[in-house]
């Protein structure tokens, strides 16, 4: 069938692809990072997307711009992680975690200003040290002085005022070049420091693998972080979660869901519909679905064409992570950078984000773990008068499917199809208008 | 789609549905074939259909994983039939015509062979790989049925042509005959007729070109 | 000019995937060994952006398998190697930080001369600014002198970063370049994290090198493209398996997109379709392929990858 629309899919190709190049896609020439001044003090902007040929030929031509990329590459990659006496961020890597140092000396309070003004005046309590109790078992490296926009968003400071990283956060700083890490503690007063930095080789020897860090969780973690995101790890971080009974915020939401049949809403829906129009015969299964009433318009006919159950993803209720099955499973919440972040005090997120590996998970997710996945986010429906919002759903979630390094993001929404009745429309039926073959454009 | 107004009588079968009925094809693959030729025939205007079938393996299980040579249990029916256009041309042959002056029309016409197949029907590389290995017998001898009926049809017509323009053609069969082994303009190469029978399928067959091998892609 | 690293090239086995620190490497492998992996680091240069990626480089296990298969790499545990880190003697650690300090000091001293040149520069141009607007009517030849200068300011930058990153070329090649003025500090040394833990760490002995890479079944398709001369990637963004390229996809297009089957596993037509249409649909073709023989049935992997046979599909527009 070689029609209009078969062609259509040639022609656009050279068109449409142009304007929403996502330059991270393909592998990208080096060469254009030559015209960038590493050392320039303003961030550099992103060189043009380079041409590319469809094939090698043995022109001297092609192999010298070959080799100029490859030198470019080379020359790029080498680039060091330096670290100014200035700006240096010093920290230290403690295998072992954090430990609440030991309270024998009550006398000596720790006056640093590590947190919220609040507990200087009330000298009651025993001092809960309410940040600390923050920072994760899995927490592997401190920063004595912690300085920088980074510390924003990532780590939690102990009562000496160091903070933290988990090692996602640590190994982050160390490769865009911002931490130095040190492996083993500092120097004593008087002592010969002898404590040797880590490379990069050992920061990920050391960090990958350590409290449920595995290379594509941090190839997500590092990706949104390079684009500006605020990442914090999901309660479904651990791949051996147990529903603990105590947990209030998901005590409610321990009766399995119904994922067959309209809800209760539904089923009040019609039965109101059904005093409503009394006219009509509430029986199909003698006369015609519809009755034989008298109709004074479309939607009532419609409505009553509607005898399919459907799910309304709001009746069902939220789920704790750990019904799900791993890896769907939230692990990453992660915040817009435009949205305001406090550490202490994290916002809703705005992605939740799941992390598959197409080598350990080479199947697409069964409904039920899908379903799992989805129920266990927060209700998220649509605004009101959103333009799609069969497109927004009622619950999302962002898949991050990582092959070998490259990572693809899906966002998977439910849904409420049963929810948004087109006869419901304003302006009527729309038939044969809405069906014609130009699609609504999108803006 | 006639009659609506009676809601007892059914439509009338289609044209190809009747044929199939017709011929009360033994297996569901041969009916495949059937429908695939008619589409040929009729949509897409083909002339000189042959018909040929790789016969299955009647053996049991054990035997057949043992040799990967052997062609699957199920029959594979292959066609074979003049398109009145050219379906396929490699990258590199097309370069050379455009070099050297030659235009499609110029060329005498060519056996395309096509593998019917539908939705649903089970395919392995086996498959694919007994199609291959089958086409030099089954291309030898649409090619001694096609001497047979016009003897002429091989040969490219000579007597309008100004003589440079022969010269050309004459290289570049040549060239051909050579890139055949070199696999220079591409190696073996077939359709895949897929026929859309499943749930609400409408008849609708689509084309693929397969080839042997790796095989650049055309640019265009 | 090209480097030679010393073979077999450890690749690091980090938390179950295959990792290179070692640009050397890298760059050796492309080159001569058409294996490219997945950068998937930060560029510390441009840290805000993720088109250009930097070290470390994952391999899939089709490409460390392939390499030690020939030979040319070898697996080693790095968290293993990396707890000799706590066992070097003190004073292989004290050289170790005085090499990390030259070099610091190194990079100081180019950094700051190069502020240095700068200014002078900004200096110069504004005094020829002034001195331009003064002699504005006399002197037409002054100004095409001046032009110049401009120009030599904007190409300078390169060689300077290039002493910069030929000083990080030299990993483990010359140890500690320029030692001569380490007496004179002039002033406190920037600080380093190197890409590789080699020195201070030394080259693990093979008795503790791992196996070879468990590969997936795809794995003779992999090889045979590989040995055909293509390069190939992961292929999870055009929802195949792998894509092969013709040369180094820094310079080429891929041709196509590869799935893997098994000899006798059932391929869903519509599968074919798919795959050669969203193949069209790029320019590419889609590739289908495996070995005619099972694991079982051969002596090793390479025995599978001369029974592989592989088809390409492309849409034939009718």
């Amino acid at each position: 069938m070689a029609d209009v629309d078969e062609d259509a899919i040639k022609a656009p190709a050279n068109a449409s692809t142009e304007p929403d190049v996502d330059l991270s896609d393909e592998t990208q020439d080096f060469r254009f990072l030559n015209h960038l001044n590493f050392f320039a003090d303003a961030s550099p902007g992103i060189p043009r997307r380079g041409e590319k040929d469809f094939e090698p030929n043995p022109t001297e031509l092609q192999a010298d711009v070959l080799s100029a990329s490859r030198g470019a590459m080379h020359n790029a990659l080498s680039y060091p992680r330096l670290h100014n006496t200035k700006t240096r961020v010093v920290a230290f890597y403690a295998p072992d975690g954090y430990v609440p140092p030991v309270k024998t000396d009550r006398a000596t309070p720790k006056t640093g200003g590590e947190d919220e003004k609040s507990s200087e005046s009330t000298p009651k309590p025993p001092r809960p040290l309410p940040n600390s109790a923050r920072i994760s078992p899995d927490a592997c490296v401190y920063v004595p002085n912690p300085k920088g926009q980074f510390f924003k968003t990532m780590g939690q400071a102990d009562s000496l005022s160091r903070v933290w990283l988990l090692p996602e956060e640590a190994l982050y700083l160390i490769e865009r070049g911002n931490g130095l890490a040190h492996l083993g503690p500092p120097a004593g007063p008087g002592e010969e420091d002898l404590s040797v930095p880590m490379s990069l080789q050992a920061a990920y020897a050391c960090f990958m693998g350590h409290g449920g860090l595995t290379l594509e969780r941090y190839s997500v973690y590092t990706g949104l972080k390079r684009l500006g995101y605020a990442l914090l790890r999901a309660p479904g971080w651990c791949d051996d979660l147990v529903k603990e009974d105590a947990d209030a915020s998901y005590a409610t939401e321990t009766t399995p869901p119904t994922l067959h049949g309209p809800g209760l809403a539904g089923i009040l829906g019609s039965l109101f519909n059904w005093i409503h129009d009394p006219r009509s015969t509430a029986s199909t299964a003698t006369g015609p679905i519809i009755g034989t009433g008298i109709h004074r318009n479309y939607m009532d006919i419609y409505r009553k064409l509607a005898i399919i159950p459907w799910y309304d993803p709001i009746t069902a209720p939220e789920r704790h992570p750990a019904d799900t099955t791993p890896p769907f499973r939230v692990v990453f919440h992660v915040f817009k950078p435009s949205t305001p972040f406090k550490k202490s005090a994290p916002p809703t997120p705005d992605f939740r984000v799941a992390v598959v590996s197409t080598r350990d998970q080479t199947t697409m997710p069964t409904m039920t773990q899908l379903g799992a996945l989805l129920e266990s986010t927060p209700l998220d429906p649509p605004a009101r008068g959103e333009n799609g919002p069969l497109r927004h759903g009622y619950r999302n979630v962002v898949m991050a499917v990582v092959d070998q390094g490259v990572v693809s993001y899906l966002r998977v929404a439910d849904s409420a199809f049963g929810k948004e009745k087109l006869y419901e429309n304003k302006g009527g039926p729309q038939g044969p208008k809405w069906n014609r073959n130009q699609k609504p454009r999108k803006r | 789609m006639v009659d609506t107004q009676e809601t007892t009588t059914r439509p009338s079968a289609s044209a190809i549905t009747e044929h199939i009925t017709e011929k009360g094809y033994q297996s569901p693959h041969l009916a495949t074939s059937a429908q695939v030729q008619h589409n040929l025939e009729h949509q897409h205007l083909w002339t000189s259909i042959m018909g040929d079938i790789i016969p299955g393996q009647a053996v049991d299980s054990n035997t057949l994983n043992k040799d990967p040579s052997q062609p699957p249990k199920e029959p594979i029916p292959l066609l074979s039939g003049y398109p009145p256009h050219r379906v396929y041309t490699h990258p590199d042959e097309q370069l050379y015509m455009l070099e050297n002056g030659i235009r499609e029309d110029d060329l005498e016409p060519e056996r395309m062979f096509v593998i019917p197949t539908t939705q649903g029907q089970p395919w392995t590389l086996r498959h694919m790989a007994a199609v291959f290995d089958r086409l030099p017998e089954f291309k030898q001898k649409v090619e001694e049925h096609d001497r047979f009926v016009d003897p002429t049809s091989m040969q490219p017509e000579a007597e309008d042509l100004d003589p440079q323009k022969a010269g050309k053609l004459a290289q570049y069969y040549d060239k051909k005959e050579k890139s055949r082994l070199t696999k220079e303009w591409g190696s073996q190469r077939v359709l895949l007729a897929m026929v859309d029978k499943g749930m609400g399928g409408d008849g609708t067959v689509a084309y693929y070109v397969v080839h042997e091998g790796e095989v650049k892609p055309r640019q265009n | 000019m090209d480097f030679q690293p010393d073979l077999p090239i450890p690749i690091s086995y980090v938390s179950g995937r295959y990792l290179l620190f070692s640009i050397d490497a890298v760059t050796y492998l492309r080159r001569e060994h058409h294996i490219c992996g997945v950068l998937i680091g930060t560029l510390p240069q441009i840290p805000q952006q993720n088109v250009f990626l930097g070290l470390p480089l994952e391999l899939m296990p089709e490409e460390a398998r392939l390499l030690v298969d020939k030979g040319v790499a070898c697996i080693v545990d790095e968290a293993k190697a990396h707890e000799g880190m706590n066992t070097l003697l003190e004073e292989d650690r004290r050289r170790y930080l005085r090499d990390l300090e030259s070099q610091g000091l190194h990079v100081s001293r180019i950094q700051s001369d190069r502020k240095e040149r700068n200014r002078e520069q900004t200096l110069k141009k504004l005094e020829e600014k002034k001195a331009k607007a003064k002699a504005k009517a006399s002197a037409a030849a002054a100004t095409a002198q001046a032009s110049t200068v401009p120009e030599e300011g904007s190409s300078t930058p390169l060689p300077k970063n290039a002493a910069i990153v030929d000083l990080f070329n030299a990993e483990g090649r010359s140890s500690s370049p320029s030692t001569g003025s380490m007496s004179t500090p002039p002033q406190a040394a920037t600080a380093i994290t190197p890409a590789t833990s080699y020195p201070p760490l030394s080259t693990p002995p093979p008795s503790t090198h791992l196996s070879a890479p468990a590969v997936p079944s795809s794995y003779p398709l992999f090889a045979h493209l590989h040995s055909k001369g293509y390069f190939l990637s992961p292929g999870l963004r055009f929802g195949c398996q792998y894509m092969a390229y013709p040369g180094d996809p820094l310079r080429f297009h891929s041709h196509f997109l590869v799935v893997s089957y098994d000899w006798d596993q059932r391929i869903d037509i519509m599968d074919l379709v798919v795959g050669g249409r969203l193949g069209t649909g790029v320019k590419k073709g889609f590739l289908i392929g495996g070995a005619q023989k099972r694991i079982d049935e051969v002596d090793s992997e390479a025995d599978r990858v001369d029974t592989v046979r592989a088809f390409s599909l492309e849409w034939a527009g009718m």
